[in-house]
């Protein structure tokens, strides 16, 4: 909480203990929305600055508990500001390797068919503050994930509509954003071909019924659902399709971590791969960390995200990890985007709690005590953890 | 830099021994922070905990993307953010920014009344008053890139940072007029990223 100012640290406080006061929790259990709405402000005063130049904002733990994450307190992530443009001048450059390149202007994008999805998109370096030994970048802790109603066209169908070479394996993406000086290398990124004609990879225009916000990437981003956001391409200006990898630091030497299994063949692969497909993982909203709660019932809550498949499980312990008791998932299950969960606690007995929470995937991937370190801090998906006093 | 604790020296040892020292401190780490907070606010800092040798992989990286640190200073700051930006070091200070802040300074502005730039006019001035620190085409030299960048489409932000200076910017109150302003802006509006 040192990030935030003691002002809008008590504001916090008093709502947190409004919010999971006895009559409060039966407000919310009976009428969601307007128990909400009553708590909690919709506004960007709330994000936690991580970073003012350029723009590293942090949604805090109590915006976790939503099926959808509103624009205003969703977290934002930038390499370089963002660009002065706008929808009137703004092009989609399409080259590369194919039949017929051509530029498309905004309202080009309405020719083909639109689409919605609900999509989770987490930062790679989510929870890197949490990996020892440390390392270096934006040390985000656990709000650097939110949940929206994305729309846009298939990324496929706009492929297609200009021909893909045969010799094109990877797609290379290049922003209105540019770097602050020519010696700092420009965020260029690629996507391979493959995961580009998925038919859940989107070209993005509205988030959660609203435009897309500039600093989301406004007029346009990629959403890649299942994958990091180092994939969820913002500002979009030109892609070429070719048949290798971007080259540059953001492509080579950052978001690239070792294999999940060692090669036994080491001349044969790269040492490192790129960040692609976000692990299990499920995050405690409520209660929130440090706060201060009398006995009574309660509920745990919060969201489970997996790259690949459902999220099939969630246990919460309220021993620090002794013994573990299953949460019930909400909502229906859509793949790429999270799924709340709660569970009911009676407690009577006075004291500290370590409150625990672990997802299952359909994979049988499970969240463990730690994640494997990595010098990038990327994909932590440790075990999340809250303290709570009962008193 | 060795001039300004020089200098300090100098005013300090008399008077108040005790405090030249940490005086002198503060000058030293704000020159040196300032290479950094060109691109980045202190933040960016202030929130690592890192080893000497993690920290000296920063500063290299940095220099190669353009940081101007001088060779003579390079140690000096390895050793600055390694003292203070260390395993159990404790946080600073607040972001320079709300995020309410943030959000509004990105939005784009009416231009004020009468505003009638010149984009001919506004890249000879910026040649002449500009170009040194922000590179010929205005993508970044010591200054930063100024391409398609929000703030030319906030006249009054604008005009407040060249007349005032920030950071390491000097002011240019005495040296540019507001129509000339005007002029700059209208020039570097017609520049895009490529």
């Amino acid at each position: 909480m040192s990030e935030l100012s003691l002002e809008s640290w008590s504001r916090r406080r008093f709502l947190r203990h409004l919010s999971q006061s006895v009559g409060a929790l039966a407000l919310v259990n009976a009428i969601p929305a307007i128990g909400r709405a009553v708590e909690i402000a919709h506004d960007h005063s709330s994000l936690i600055v991580r970073l003012s130049r350029p723009q590293d904002l942090e949604t805090p733990m109590e915006y976790l508990d939503s099926s959808i994450t509103p624009n205003p307190v969703f977290f934002v992530r930038s390499h370089f500001g963002p660009p002065a443009i706008t929808k009137e001048k703004w092009r989609l450059e399409l080259g590369g390797l194919v039949d017929s390149p051509r530029d498309l202007i905004f309202d080009d994008l309405r020719k083909f068919e639109i689409v919605s999805l609900p999509a989770t998109l987490q930062c790679s370096g989510n929870g890197r503050a949490f990996f020892h030994p440390t390392v270096p970048g934006v040390q985000w802790h656990r709000g650097a994930v939110g949940n929206a109603l994305w729309r846009g066209v298939r990324l496929r169908d706009v492929l297609k509509s200009i021909g893909i070479k045969s010799a094109a394996r990877h797609l290379q993406m290049r922003g209105y954003d540019s770097a602050p000086m020519p010696t700092t290398p420009s965020f260029t990124r690629s996507i391979p071909l493959e995961r580009a004609l998925d038919p859940s990879t989107l070209l993005a225009f509205e988030m959660n019924g609203e435009p897309l916000p500039l600093l989301h990437g406004g007029p346009l981003r990629l959403v890649v659902p299942g994958w990091a956001g180092d994939h969820w391409y913002k500002w979009l200006r030109r892609i070429d399709l070719q048949e290798n990898e971007a080259d540059g630091f953001y492509m080579q030497t950052a978001y690239r971590m070792p294999r999940p299994t060692p090669s036994s063949n080491a001349a044969a692969s790269a040492p490192e791969i790129p960040v692609t497909v976000n692990p299990v993982k499920s995050l405690i909203a409520h209660p929130l960390e440090g706060s201060v709660i009398p006995p009574g019932d309660h509920l745990v809550s919060g969201v489970a995200f997996t790259g690949v498949g459902h999220v099939i499980k969630v246990e919460v312990s309220l021993d620090g990890g002794r013994s573990w008791k299953r949460a019930e998932l909400e909502g229906k299950q859509s793949e790429g985007a999270w799924q709340l969960w709660r569970y009911r606690w009676k407690v009577s007995a006075k004291g500290t709690y370590a409150i625990a929470a672990r997802a299952t995937d359909s994979s049988g991937r499970v969240q463990l005590e730690v994640t494997s370190w990595n010098h990038g801090g990327y994909l932590w998906n440790g075990i999340d953890q809250v303290h709570c006093e009962i008193a | 830099m060795w001039f300004v604790i020089f200098a300090s020296l100098l005013i300090s040892i008399p008077v108040l021994a005790g405090m030249a020292r940490s005086e002198v401190q503060r000058a030293e780490a704000d020159e040196m922070r300032a290479h950094c907070e060109i691109c980045h606010d202190r933040g960016m800092i202030i929130q690592q905990r890192l080893t000497p040798e993690q920290w000296q992989a920063e500063v290299k990286k940095m220099q190669k993307w353009g940081a101007q640190v001088p060779a003579d200073q390079e140690k000096s700051l390895v050793d600055y953010l390694s003292g203070q930006f260390k395993a159990g070091a404790v946080p600073m200070s607040a972001p320079e920014s709300s995020s309410v802040t943030l959000f509004d300074s990105v939005k784009p502005l009416a231009d004020p009344a009468r505003f009638h730039g010149e984009a001919r006019v506004g890249h000879g001035l910026f040649t002449d008053a500009c170009a040194e620190c922000h590179g010929v085409d205005a993508r970044g030299k010591q200054g930063s890139n100024l391409v398609q960048q929000p703030i030319l489409y906030r006249f009054n932000d604008f005009q407040e940072i060249v007349m005032r200076g920030r950071r390491t910017m000097p002011a240019f109150s005495g040296v540019l007029e507001r129509k000339q302003l005007e002029d700059l802006v209208a020039w570097l509006r017609t520049l895009q990223i490529h």
